[in-house]
């Protein structure tokens, strides 16, 4: 079955454009290869779900890392 | 006597204080090297043999007169992204070739004050994006086989060890460029905790994973080297406050009892035979050493692999913004990233740095009880220069190579890479992951392995009579 949710070339196209980059058209279809490469972990990242709760900010991992990987 | 430029640091120390041999030797023996092979190998950008002899004569005084620091008159070289004073540093880009920075990295402030002599600034993909080729400063060749690649992005560092052209490197490693040229070109490099080296002056691919650290022929060169540049630095506001320790001690402390754990999976899945096998013999070698391997289970390596692509593609586009416009006259490797760049949501950008915590978590409990895990050094030996795309996907290669590296970049976890033999005259290597600030860990069994083998002191056969 197709996944309908996978990015097209127009799509990326269209993302990039939005950010004022324009690539060569080669460019658009190696970057959808990549990311389609990635995208069944990509779909599983997202379902891990990350506590609203617990502090999960980018920050917490500098912390685990200068406490010497010890959660505290 | 050997040739010096064939040396580790801590031999030609050895000698300096014996009086058997002085830097301006060391020095000299360094330059004769490059006179002799760096035209096949193109891993030297900038040649400081001038200025470096003028120093040495300085580092032999200080020999002399019992004032010498803990590197002096060893000859070093800078991959060439990181700042020189008055040098230029180019990051191996056209865009840069006349940017001469106007003070030193910090790194390279702790090197010169230590008594190193900067002899070279070394051959770099641009940008430190990975890659084989570049097309303003000509590919760099691995000494092992002239038509593979070193590995990257630190591609002269790599080689120039390797080859004797410097006897330590400075290296960089977003997603694996110290590991996977020290790996492919069959020397030590380690990729320190992150925060561990400062970044100061050194250009960045992507602040939350970007490391810099020693390329060298020994662990011991490694740990000395690695003493040297580590502690804070208020320039960077991610460097560790913590205390730098005195890694000496553990090099040579004894390893029977440790206990290494074996994450296979993710780590053995589409990695070459040759370095699984060099894998196995490596722990057939430590367990005859006393110490214990054990199998641990690390499931969601691949979520951690998308994850840390998902911060790489953003940080860097966010630092290469400017160059975008003209992505069509970079070098491949980082056209290509480029190009990858803008598709990364921003949610998922966040999900990437906020799950990293959980990464780390699963780490954690993975390394209770064990003080190192052992993977495969890089997922293959070098590949020829010619199987590296230079148009299209090489991305792609970019995403298998660092299969065993960039999870420890992710992690913030240090990486000591070894090398454990040869497989077809090429080069393998093993990797070493040790918990965050426990370089001493990886120190003591790395040189323990160092120890009973002869793998890291094998020479490339293009050096035979020079």
């Amino acid at each position: 079955m197709t996944d309908s949710t996978v990015p097209t070339i127009e799509d990326f196209q269209s993302r990039a454009a939005d950010q004022g980059f324009e690539f060569e058209l080669a460019r658009y279809a190696a970057a959808l290869s990549t990311h389609a490469g990635m995208r069944d972990a990509l779909l599983r990242l997202r379902k891990v779900p990350l506590s609203f709760l617990e502090p999960t900010e980018p920050n917490s991992a500098l912390v685990w890392i200068e406490n010497g990987g010890e959660s505290k | 006597m050997s040739d010096l430029a064939d040396l580790t640091a801590t031999e030609l120390l050895g000698l300096f204080a014996s009086k058997e041999a002085t830097p301006i030797d060391a020095v000299q023996a360094c330059q004769a090297r490059i006179d002799a092979v760096d035209g096949k190998l193109n891993a030297v950008l900038v040649n400081l043999g001038e200025q470096a002899l003028v120093e040495a004569e300085a580092s032999t005084a200080r020999w002399a007169g019992g004032t010498a620091g803990p590197l002096d008159g060893i000859p070093f070289g800078l991959k060439d992204i990181v700042s020189s004073e008055g040098v230029t540093t180019t990051g191996g880009s056209a865009l840069f070739k006349d940017n001469v920075p106007m003070t030193d990295a910090a790194l390279a402030t702790r090197l010169k004050a230590a008594g190193g002599i900067l002899l070279a600034k070394l051959h770099t993909f641009e940008f430190a994006c990975g890659g084989a080729e570049n097309r303003t400063f000509g590919p760099c060749h691995n000494p092992w086989d002239l038509d593979r690649t070193t590995g990257g992005s630190s591609s002269g560092s790599g080689a120039a060890v390797a080859a004797g052209e410097v006897t330590l490197a400075i290296g960089t490693d977003t997603g694996g460029s110290i590991r996977i040229p020290a790996a492919y070109c069959g020397i030590t490099g380690i990729k320190a905790t992150y925060g561990r080296v400062p970044r100061h002056g050194v250009m960045g691919l992507s602040w939350t994973l970007d490391h810099a650290g020693p390329m060298t022929r020994s662990v011991a060169d490694a740990a000395l080297m690695l003493g040297v540049i580590a502690g804070y630095d208020e320039r960077d506001s991610t460097s560790s406050k913590r205390a730098v320790p005195d890694y000496a001690p553990s090099i040579g402390a004894p390893v029977g009892g440790m206990v290494i754990g074996r994450p296979r999976g993710w780590f053995e899945d589409q990695i070459q035979p040759e370095m699984i096998d060099a894998l196995e013999a490596a722990v057939a070698q430590y367990e005859s050493m006393g110490v214990q391997v054990v199998d641990v289970d690390l499931p969601d390596v691949d979520l951690w692999d998308v994850a840390a692509w998902s911060v790489m593609y953003p940080e860097a586009l966010s630092y290469h913004e400017a160059h975008v416009y003209d992505v069509e006259n970079r070098d491949a490797m980082g056209a290509g990233m480029l190009a990858a760049s803008p598709y990364v949501h921003a949610v998922d950008y966040l999900r990437g740095l906020r799950y990293r915590r959980i990464a780390q978590g699963q780490l954690e409990v993975a390394m209770r009880g064990i003080s190192a895990l052992i993977v495969p050094g890089a997922s293959s030996v070098a590949p020829p220069l010619s199987s590296i795309s230079d148009t299209g996907n090489s991305a792609d290669w970019l995403i298998s190579a660092t299969r065993t590296s960039i999870p420890f970049n992710y992690t913030g976890n240090p990486g000591l890479c070894l090398p454990s033999g040869l497989a077809g005259g090429l080069p393998t290597s093993i990797q070493l992951v040790g918990r965050p600030h426990d370089e001493a860990s990886l120190f003591a069994l790395g040189s323990a392995y160092q120890a009973v083998t002869d793998f890291h002191l094998a020479r490339p056969s293009m050096l035979a009579g020079v």
